[in-house]
């Protein structure tokens, strides 16, 4: 079941009747998790007891944790955790992958008498939004193991924490110390709230709907068959691609975020105008944060972060980048993709001290800022060329073309740039609706208008429900 | 709605101002458009039409094998390789011959679209074979199993798991929405591109909503498996034949293929289907290549023996469309120009070939 189904169209109001009729709030969090296990179940019902297995093992450990007081043994809980966790993530996801480089390198080392890989291998099913649950379970025991918060005694909080479906399949990633005290006190909307909800459903089915798959077209065409197009085709289709998937995966986080609100709860935004962004910091700060935020709380800091020299911090960068590639899928695209940003990321961390003997006037002027955000945004769409391409001899190839030019014409037409217009306007009215203080940006009437534009152009130019993107990491 | 206290008056009067504004404004566009639809569907008649660009692996098959499920069957399908998908167009040939499907597969010998016809169990009036070197290579045979592998799938998924198929309310509410505002089913369905280029173009407004004859600017068009690119042919590509080998490989293997077409041929018309041989348009020096390596004698001499027809497309459409590379992409493939012009010729030409029962 997809937000841009009409599965969802029905699902969605029935358990918003369902929730607010039930008066008590026990009971309406045992319906919603009751609903999120079914909206989970949807895809592949046998996967629902992995959930609840990967659930069932992180709350147990939790409240071990509460109880055990030895450090070693407390070590142990967690190592056990992790292991049970990313030990799935690694055999569902990754062992095609980790076999496949195996006997690559194998038979590149010379060694070809090993037995053909194991056909069950290529026949594994990879369960919906596996790594968005593992990396919720694993940050819970960390912070318990941490003491950032105390172990959580209802097993119902714990497992909705985990299976909330709003944010069970794609993210945005939760972390328990800003899902679980919701669950403590009965939640209600106000009439802002609803409308903020409404909002942000209605404008991220716009930007998956209208947006992403209009322009996915096009990224798919220059992408498939690179080798036919010339350097300005070749940068359309690239541009298009990283409009596509930014707004794809913002318009699955606005419905997640805006469904939460209806049902009560607040979700952390995931993007904030990533391409606007003046270095690849704060990108990073601007897309995708949940993860981002997540990788270097409970992976870059704990390695030492940027506090133990140069050498190790760009030791960090490339540890933490290449894995958060991986995260994406069992592809060297997406390592090289994460191993790209960590060169982005190392080479800003080496030149900040030049940077900064520019004068601040320079550097923060508005001419300075527009050229570093065009700049940070061209080598931004570089990196996504691995994390689109098939692999990465096809992104290498697709490279050399993207950078040596072949042709300056444009042979075929596209509205893209029109597309671009339209998202532009959802951005910003994206960044808008994420202020509490609504009425101070826009008049209501326009605030009312432009929800009724966008909802009757996803009406009417409504396709077939496309997966979204993320659904697959 | 359940609120709280902590709604001031201000924002309470906001909210409302707003939920009017919203219920206003998609009221006016909602019935305004509607209207629109309706008074077209009066004008034109009902024509489905299936637009959009293809966003999977096998959109094709995906397509054909969910109008089947729908209980959409065509009476006429072009198979081929890339030449076919993008040099016949569906909605040309149903002015002459009635619900075209183009089957053509990129890549794929035009004997592995009538695999899948037979696996589809379909029985069309008229199946327009467009026919190259390709057709009979064991390139083009392996290059069709991915499709065929694909409307295997399709079917089993139909048949295995009518789970997969949205069922129970959230279908009626599907067909309840569709029934009711006819303007968001997906027959009616325009993206934005289409308006931009309609737009632009300054196009029939009605004709465009009812899609009787496509008013938009032929940009990456799909229509029922037509695949049409914008893109003109440059001199040097003009003169081109892609890929360069297939020439050479269809000396070396056309005979068991040509006698597989046959038994293909034979099967069709015992279930009632006439076939007809096209031979595409093609630029002077690759049509040239293709006759030194005895295609045009070899596929006259097979029709002959086959008791089918043979269109030749370039004594069709004359010497000055095959010598005016802005009709191709390449040497070998027409462009969406390209395509309408010849498809507007050939669907003349095939008026014959119909049985009167699915004419238009």
């Amino acid at each position: 079941m997809w937000f841009n189904s009409f599965s969802y169209l029905w699902f969605l109001p029935t358990v918003l009747i369902g929730y607010y009729a039930i008066p008590g709030w026990r009971a309406r969090k045992i319906a919603l998790l009751i609903a999120s296990y079914f909206f989970y179940g949807c895809w592949n019902p046998p996967f629902v007891l992995l959930l609840a297995a990967s659930s069932l093992i992180d709350y147990t450990i939790g409240r071990s944790l509460g109880t055990v007081a030895s450090p070693a043994r407390r070590k142990l809980l967690v190592a056990l955790s992790c292991t049970v966790n990313f030990g799935v993530l690694a055999a569902l996801k990754y062992a095609g992958f980790l076999l496949g480089t195996f006997y690559s390198i194998s038979h590149f080392a010379g060694i070809t008498s090993l037995p053909l890989m194991p056909a069950w291998i290529g026949k594994l099913v990879l369960p919906v939004g596996i790594s968005f649950y593992t990396f919720h379970g694993v940050s819970y025991v960390l912070d318990v193991y941490r003491g950032r918060i105390a172990p959580k005694k209802s097993l119902i909080d714990f497992m909705l924490f985990i299976a909330f479906f709003p944010q069970l399949v794609a993210g945005p990633i939760l972390r328990a110390a800003q899902f679980v005290p919701q669950l403590e006190t009965r939640r209600e909307n106000d009439a802002i709230d609803w409308m903020r909800g409404g909002y942000l459903i209605i404008l991220g089915l716009f930007q998956k709907v209208v947006l992403a798959d209009n322009i996915a077209p096009l990224a798919n065409l220059v992408f498939n068959d690179f080798g036919s197009f010339n350097t300005i085709e070749l940068w359309v289709g690239v541009y298009a691609f990283a409009f596509q998937i930014y707004f794809d995966f913002a318009g699955y986080s606005n419905i997640a975020i805006g469904t939460a609100r209806l049902l009560g709860f607040s979700i952390p935004e995931n993007f904030r105008m990533p391409y606007i962004a003046t270095g690849f910091r704060d990108f990073w700060r601007r897309w995708h944060i949940s993860l981002s935020t997540w990788l270097r709380d409970y992976l870059y800091i704990p390695l030492g972060g940027n506090r133990c020299g140069t050498l190790t911090t760009l030791r960090n960068l490339y540890i933490v980048m290449g894995l958060g590639g991986l995260w994406h899928g069992a592809n060297w695209t997406f390592v090289v993709w994460g191993l790209l940003h960590a060169t982005y990321l190392g080479a800003e961390h080496l030149l900040q001290p030049t940077v900064e003997r520019i004068p601040n006037a320079i550097r923060q002027s508005r001419v300075t800022r527009t050229v570093v955000s065009v700049v940070t945004f061209q080598f931004v769409c570089l990196a996504w060329v691995f994390f689109r391409a098939r692999s990465v001899s096809a992104a290498g190839a697709m490279l050399e073309q993207l950078l040596l030019p072949t042709g300056l014409t444009m042979n075929f037409h596209s509205p893209v740039v029109f597309y671009l217009a339209i998202g532009a306007v959802a951005i910003l009215a994206g960044l808008l609706v994420t202020d509490r203080d609504l009425p101070k940006h826009l008049p209501a009437w326009a605030w009312g208008a432009s929800a009724a534009v966008m909802l009757f152009l996803t009406i009417f130019t409504w396709g077939d429900a496309n997966e979204f993107i993320y659904f697959r990491f | 709605m359940p609120t709280n206290s902590s709604t001031s008056g201000s924002e309470r009067t906001f909210v409302v101002v707003a939920a009017v504004s919203f219920a206003m404004v998609i009221g006016a566009l909602s019935v305004s458009y509607e209207l629109l639809v309706r008074r077209s569907e009066a004008l034109y008649g009902i024509r489905r039409l299936n637009t959009g660009s293809p966003l999977s692996s096998s959109p094709k098959i995906e397509a054909l094998v969910s109008d089947l499920a729908a209980g959409v069957h065509y009476s006429v399908y072009a198979l081929g390789t890339s030449r076919t998908e993008e040099g016949i167009r569906s909605d040309e040939i149903e002015r002459t011959a009635g619900p075209t499907f183009n089957l053509g597969l990129s890549g794929a010998s035009m004997l592995c679209g009538f695999k899948i016809l037979e696996l589809l169990d379909e029985r069309p009036a008229l199946i327009v074979a467009g026919v190259t070197p390709m057709d009979f290579t064991t390139l083009g045979m392996l290059q069709g199993n991915m499709p065929l592998r694909a409307a295997r799938d399709s079917l089993a998924l139909l048949h295995r798991r009518p789970d997969a198929i949205e069922r129970g309310p959230a279908a009626a509410a599907r067909t309840m929405t569709y029934a009711f505002v006819h303007g968001a089913s997906p027959a009616r369905r325009r993206n934005l591109g289409q308006w931009f280029d309609l737009f632009q173009m300054h196009g029939d407004l009605l004709k465009f909503i009812n899609n009787a004859d496509a008013v938009a600017k032929q940009d990456y068009l799909w229509i029922r498996g037509f695949f049409g690119v914008p893109r003109v042919a440059t001199p040097e590509r003009f003169r081109e034949l892609q890929p360069i080998g297939i020439p050479a490989e269809y000396v070396e293997e056309h005979e068991p293929l040509y006698a597989e077409l046959q038994e293909a041929v034979a099967r069709q018309r015992k279930r009632g289907t006439e076939v007809v041989f096209v031979r595409l348009p093609l630029a002077p020096i690759p049509r040239a290549i293709e006759d030194a390596a005895g295609f045009d004698r070899d596929i006259r001499s097979a029709a002959a023996r086959f008791g089918v027809r043979y269109i030749d497309g370039s004594a069709l459409v004359g010497n000055a469309f095959i010598h005016d590379r802005r009709n191709f992409v390449d040497g070998g493939h027409l462009n969406a120009s390209g395509a309408t012009k010849f498809s507007h010729v050939l669907a003349d030409a095939l008026r014959v070939n119909v049985p009167t029962r699915v004419r238009h």
